[in-house]
C-alpha cells in the first residue's frame, strides 16, 4: 500500500509501476482533493515561454482545458498558449514538457 | 390564464415580432438556451423561467449539463405560454436560439422555426482541449470554420455579438451571459424594468450593477443591430503560412544503447525496439518531425531532417497557369 500525489507524475508512474510488479493486491492511495469539488482549486497560473516552445505538443495529449493553440508556429507546427483564466496551477503540463518551457506566469514575461 | 398583455410590448410595437405572433395563436413560446459549463446557460434560462411565471405564464423548463464541470456542452428548454404541455422544445420548433458559445449555436441550429426562428449567438470560441490536438505542420484547428455573415444568411434573423468582449470590457467576463440576455429580451414581450428586476434576483449581490448595466449594452446593441447592420467581422486569421516538408529519420543502430527514452516519449507513438533493441520507425505516416527523439537521444542515435517536398514547387507552377 502505497500514497502518492497524484500531480507528481515521476511518483505516479513508478508507484504504478511497483504495484504492477507487486505479485499481490497493491493499494495506492492518491492524494490530492479534486481540483473542482467540493472548493474549486485555483492556484497561480502558468504560462509558455515562446522562444522556448517547439511545438512538440506534448503537453497536448493531458487534455488540459487551459491549453490552446498559440497563433505562433514553429517549423510549421502550433506552438501551445495557456488560458491564464482556466490555469490552476496544477504543473501537470509543465512536468511533462521536454523543454522546460512552460514557467510560473510571473517568471515566463520576464 | 390570460395572454400576455400586448401593452407590455418592448419593441415599441414597430413591427410585429414572431413570438408575438406565436403568442396570439395560443402557442406556447419555446426558447432554447445552449452553451457550455461555466458560461451561466442554466442562470439565463432561470431568470427568463422566474420572469415567464410572475407574468402568470405556465412555464416548463429542462436542461442537460451532465459534463458542465469539464467545460462540456449545456443546453435548457424554456417554454412557456397559456399551456405548455411538453418541457422539451422539438426539433425545427425553437422560436429562439441564444447562444453563450460559437459552436453550440452552430450545433442548435436546427432546432430554430425555419421560418421565423431568431438566433441569438455570443462569437466567442471555446475550443475543447482534442480540438488542436495535431501536431502536423500547417494544421488546421478542428473548430466550426463558419463566419457569424455565413451563419446569418442561413437564418431569418441573426444576431452575432461579441457578448464576451463586451462583458470584458466592463470588467466581469461572467456577465456575458447578461448581455445576450439583454439581446433577448428585445425579442420577447416583456418590459426591460421587469427583466432587470429578475436579474437582480439572480446575480450575486454584487454585480448586481455590472450586470445590469451589460444587459442595457445588449438591448443597445441590438437596437442598433436593427436599424444599421453592423460593421464587417474581422476576417479569419488565415492557417500559419509553412514550409511544406517531409520527414525523414536517420537512425545510427551503432550508437542506440536500448534506452527506451524516445520510444517512452515519441507523442505519436511510432518509434519502437524491434528484435536487435535498437529504435526503429514503425509508421513514417505518422511521424510529424517534431524533433523530441533528436533532442532527447542521450547518444544523438537519431537525426530528423526536414526535406523540403517538391510540393511548393507543382503548386506555384499550377497557380501561375490559371486563368
Amino acid at each position: 500500500m502505497r500514497t502518492v500525489d497524484s500531480y507528481d507524475l515521476a511518483q505516479m508512474y513508478q508507484t504504478l509501476r511497483e504495484a504492477v510488479a507487486y505479485r499481490g493486491v497493491a493499494v495506492i492511495i492518491s492524494n490530492r482533493p479534486c481540483v473542482l469539488d467540493p472548493v474549486k482549486i485555483k492556484g497561480p497560473a502558468l504560462a509558455i515561454v515562446n522562444e522556448l516552445c517547439n511545438a512538440c505538443q506534448s503537453c497536448m495529449n493531458l487534455g488540459c482545458p487551459a491549453l490552446t493553440w498559440a497563433s505562433d508556429t514553429f517549423e510549421g507546427r502550433h506552438q501551445v498558449k495557456i488560458d491564464q483564466s482556466l490555469c490552476i496551477g496544477c504543473s501537470l503540463c509543465a512536468q511533462v514538457c521536454t523543454v522546460d518551457c512552460i514557467k510560473p506566469a510571473a517568471m515566463a514575461t520576464q | 390564464m390570460s395572454g400576455p398583455n400586448p401593452s407590455n410590448c418592448s419593441a415599441g410595437g414597430v413591427q410585429l415580432l414572431p413570438v408575438a405572433a406565436a403568442a396570439k395563436a395560443r402557442e406556447p413560446i419555446n426558447v432554447l438556451i445552449v452553451g457550455v459549463g461555466g458560461q451561466g446557460v442554466i442562470m439565463v434560462s432561470k431568470a427568463l423561467a422566474s420572469l415567464a411565471q410572475s407574468k402568470g405564464f405556465e412555464v416548463k423548463q429542462s436542461e442537460v449539463h451532465g459534463m458542465a464541470k469539464r467545460g462540456g456542452t449545456v443546453f435548457s428548454h424554456v417554454r412557456f405560454g397559456p399551456q405548455v404541455w411538453s418541457p422539451t422544445i422539438p426539433k425545427g420548433e425553437a422560436d429562439i436560439l441564444v447562444a453563450l458559445e460559437w459552436a453550440e449555436g452552430l450545433r442548435w441550429l436546427p432546432f430554430l422555426k425555419p421560418d421565423s426562428g431568431i438566433f441569438i449567438c455570443d462569437t466567442k470560441r471555446i475550443v475543447p482541449p482534442f480540438a488542436c490536438l495535431d501536431r502536423h505542420p500547417g494544421a488546421l484547428l478542428r473548430y466550426s470554420r463558419e463566419t457569424p455573415a455565413e451563419v446569418k444568411a442561413h437564418v431569418v434573423e441573426g444576431y452575432a455579438i461579441d457578448a464576451t468582449r463586451i462583458a470584458e470590457e466592463l470588467g466581469n467576463v461572467r456577465a456575458a451571459n447578461v448581455v445576450l440576455i439583454g439581446a433577448l429580451s428585445m425579442s420577447l414581450d416583456f418590459s426591460a424594468e421587469d427583466w432587470e428586476q429578475a436579474l437582480s434576483e439572480f446575480v450575486p449581490k454584487k454585480t448586481i450593477a455590472v450586470n445590469l448595466e451589460a444587459f442595457r449594452l445588449g438591448r443597445r446593441w441590438v437596437e442598433r443591430a436593427r436599424t444599421a447592420p453592423p460593421d464587417a467581422q474581422p476576417a479569419e486569421t488565415p492557417a500559419p503560412a509553412y514550409r511544406p516538408y517531409k520527414v525523414r529519420l536517420e537512425i545510427t543502430p551503432e550508437w542506440c544503447k536500448s534506452c527506451d527514452i524516445c520510444v517512452k516519449l515519441c507523442p505519436e507513438r511510432c518509434l519502437r525496439l524491434n528484435a536487435e533493441r535498437t529504435v526503429e520507425l514503425t509508421d513514417a505516416a505518422k511521424c510529424t518531425g517534431c524533433r523530441l527523439c533528436e533532442w532527447l537521444c542521450p547518444d544523438f542515435a537519431i537525426r530528423v531532417h526536414l526535406d523540403a517536398a517538391e510540393a511548393p514547387g507543382v503548386v506555384a507552377a499550377a497557380e501561375g497557369i490559371r486563368p
